[in-house]
């Protein structure tokens, strides 16, 4: 591992195409929209993370991406290609997909599986050459898994299961890799080790999209930010311009503060609700009927507690107030 | 750069399998050892030369070459290995091959450890066509409907049934996107078998005094089984084993997950529709002949993983060989050894039980020591 990181990089390289293009992509579960009107170019060698909150649509463009879903309108190209024109061994060699870490239930090894990820490389019955040998032997070497490789997979914990898939993708050497929610079993040194791999991994040229809900890994290690929201693309482009606190407010209704980080080399995240102070008012008069039901007095509205149940917002003399957790709870 | 682990290393051991080269070899010297005591043990022993004279005569027959016009006596030890024997035990052998090897293709698809053969109904829809055709030729002693009363006329019926019951069940199973998910399937076999079980208990009652006749074709059995029903359980079983190792890769890819397996170039909803199939026909055509016999699809897979791993391009045909052996040595021991014609079914589960609990238990500490 190099000791100091490939710098962040800003937007596309110099005088090249994009190698994934996404134009005006729809797609809707029955009567109701999933993704409406998705465009952004991918260009090689960079690391693009797509967030946003639940149910935005960030799966869904990676099912499309990789073709396990088709897309009611719109188009992907991949090299400048209708994806719906590759065949499914061709794909492969293309676009290789992390999918959120699951358990083994068949005692493979660890070598097995990682294995695995050659087969659109291998004939009809699946026997490795030498050199399929020495790109499995790197993809378990990038990912630290050496010490694990003869290991049966039902035996790993969650960290080196996720590793493994990861190597399993990596395997698959394709120029596109997409990762969903790659670091969500792992802990905090797992999180920035495998984070650092693929800051490694774009950088020797592989176009890399992750979908997370860690904001603060991809504040360091994104060099694309796409933020999604109720299906729409909000936002798009490089960290530094994407990152900031009007855009993460809109997309997470959320307060924030951006902030160079030289710690990390990258930016820093932090977090306020926007809705503190308001907890236990409601909509009128549901409090009326819980107290017929369970016998217990509802906060009134316009009284002291209901009006400010945690002491209030805010304010000069009191910067904690409003922040206090608990503060009395409505029955429900 | 951070340990990712920080439990203290432990030194990098191969799991401890046997190579399935050899357990290959190993199952079928044992079965070719319990073909020589099928056809040399019973009411009248025969020797290994006698079998081997007997063997080779009929085969040089088949050719066309009459070797020579053997007298009444030695016809019928002739007639005893050629006709009796030989066909009962190619039936137990082909059948127990089916069973083997279709659950172990149905394990790695629905990756569910307790699937076995009949997880899509495929036994009950044989159960059901059979005791139709058993109650019909009880209730309607028609000269015309005469034809039902052969064994064979069960077993087509079965068989029909049992092709019919499969496409019930991926129909109900099949989700929005033509797909066919494994829990849609698996719950989908199971309502289709309560129902079919009902129907066949109602047969049950309209069969009356003899209801044996039902029971004892559920119970499953290899008696009086002859050529013709050996070699329809071999011409099923044939190419759904083919189907089979020529899909076994893919087979271990799925165990990935269908989003990896996609992404990786294998057409999931194609690779198990076809591996369904021919692995439910199989085992419709195991029923079909020989009743319904438990354990050996569910158990022989286990204990091959057991013994060689998972890798379905080993599994496959180890799980054929080791059903093979389990269901013929288990009619071996029906006929031989123990008084009566117990089922077949008995007898699977008492022969396969304790072996799979043996192994296991080793299997389980050795795991335990690998934490």
């Amino acid at each position: 591992m190099p000791t100091s990181l490939p710098p962040l990089k800003e937007g596309p390289p110099e005088g090249s195409a994009p190698i994934l293009r996404v134009g005006s992509l729809n797609f809707s579960h029955g009567p109701q929209s999933v993704l409406e009107d998705f465009s952004l170019d991918f260009f090689a060698g960079r690391h693009y993370v797509i967030a946003g909150p639940n149910g935005a649509g960030k799966s869904t463009i990676l099912d499309l991406l990789s073709r396990l879903k088709e897309p009611s309108a719109g188009k992907i190209e991949v090299f400048g290609r209708n994806v719906k024109k590759y065949q499914a061994g061709e794909y492969a060699r293309l676009l290789a997909l992390a999918p959120q870490s699951f358990a083994f239930n068949f005692s493979f090894t660890v070598r097995e599986i990682v294995s695995l990820g050659r087969r659109p490389y291998l004939g009809r019955w699946g026997r490795l050459s030498k050199e399929d040998d020495l790109i499995v032997d790197r993809a378990i070497s990038f990912l630290n898994l050496g010490r694990l490789e003869n290991k049966l997979v039902t035996a790993l914990s969650g960290g080196e299961t996720q590793r493994v898939v990861l190597a399993r993708t990596l395997a698959q050497s394709t120029p596109i890799v997409l990762l969903d929610e790659p670091t969500a079993s792992l802990d905090v040194a797992q999180a920035i080790d495998l984070m650092e791999r693929v800051r490694v991994l774009a950088s020797q040229g592989v176009l890399v999209v992750t979908v997370t809900h860690d904001l603060h890994l991809a504040a360091i290690y994104a060099d694309h930010v796409a933020f999604l929201r109720g299906g729409r693309l909000v936002a798009a482009g490089a960290l530094a311009e994407t990152m900031t606190a009007p855009i993460l407010r809109e997309v997470f209704e959320a307060d924030a503060r951006v902030e160079e980080d030289a710690f990390t080399g990258g930016l820093r995240l932090s977090f306020k609700s926007t809705r503190s102070g308001n907890f236990g008012k409601t909509t009128p008069d549901p409090d009326a009927a819980d107290e017929k039901r369970n016998g217990v007095p509802a906060l009134k509205e316009g009284s002291p507690e209901a009006e400010a149940p945690n002491g209030g917002p805010a304010d000069e003399k009191d910067p904690g107030r409003g922040q206090r957790g608990g503060g009395k709870l409505r029955r429900e | 750069m951070a340990q990712s682990d920080t439990r203290p290393p432990k030194p990098n051991q191969r799991p401890q399998r046997v190579d399935p080269i050899l357990l290959g070899a190993l199952l079928i010297l044992a079965t070719l050892f319990l073909m020589f005591l099928g056809l040399s043990r019973g009411y009248s022993p025969y020797s290994l030369g006698e079998i081997w004279s007997i063997l080779a005569g009929k085969i040089h027959d088949l050719s066309g070459h009459i070797l020579f016009s053997p007298s009444g006596a030695e016809e019928a030890r002739i007639t005893t290995i050629w006709d009796v024997r030989l066909p009962r035990l190619l039936a137990a052998l082909f059948a127990g091959a089916a069973l083997g090897l279709s659950g172990a293709i149905f394990q790695g698809i629905l990756l569910n450890p307790l699937s076995d053969p009949y997880t899509l109904g495929v036994s009950s829809g044989a159960a059901f066509g059979a005791s139709l055709v058993i109650i019909f030729s009880i209730l309607l002693p028609y000269e015309s409907l005469s034809f039902l009363a052969y064994p064979l006329a069960t077993a087509v019926g079965a068989f029909l049934c049992s092709l019919v019951t499969l496409f019930l069940v991926m129909l109900l199973a099949s989700d929005a996107e033509g797909r066919l998910p494994a829990p849609n399937l698996i719950l989908a076999g199971v309502i289709v078998s309560a129902i079919l079980s009902a129907a066949i208990s109602f047969m049950k009652y309209l069969a009356g005094d003899q209801v044996s006749s039902i029971i004892l074709w559920l119970l499953g059995s290899f008696v009086a089984k002859t050529w013709t029903e050996a070699l329809i359980v071999l011409g099923f079983f044939l190419p759904s084993l083919f189907i089979a190792l020529f899909k076994a890769m893919d087979l271990n890819i799925m165990t990935l997950g269908l989003r990896s397996a996609e992404t990786l170039g294998v057409n999931t909803g194609r690779t198990r529709l076809t591996l369904l199939v021919s692995a439910s026909i199989a085992a419709s055509a195991s029923v079909s002949v020989a009743g319904i016999i438990g354990f050996v699809g569910l158990i022989v897979p286990h204990v091959v993983r057991l013994l060689s791993g998972p890798d379905h391009r080993s599994l496959l045909p180890l799980s054929a060989l080791g059903g093979a052996l389990l269901l013929s040595a288990a009619d071996l021991s029906v006929r031989v050894w123990l008084p009566g014609e117990i089922p077949v079914g008995v007898l699977t589960a008492l022969l396969a039980g304790p072996a799979f609990l043996v192994i296991f238990r080793r299997k389980m500490r050795e795991i335990a020591r690998a934490y």
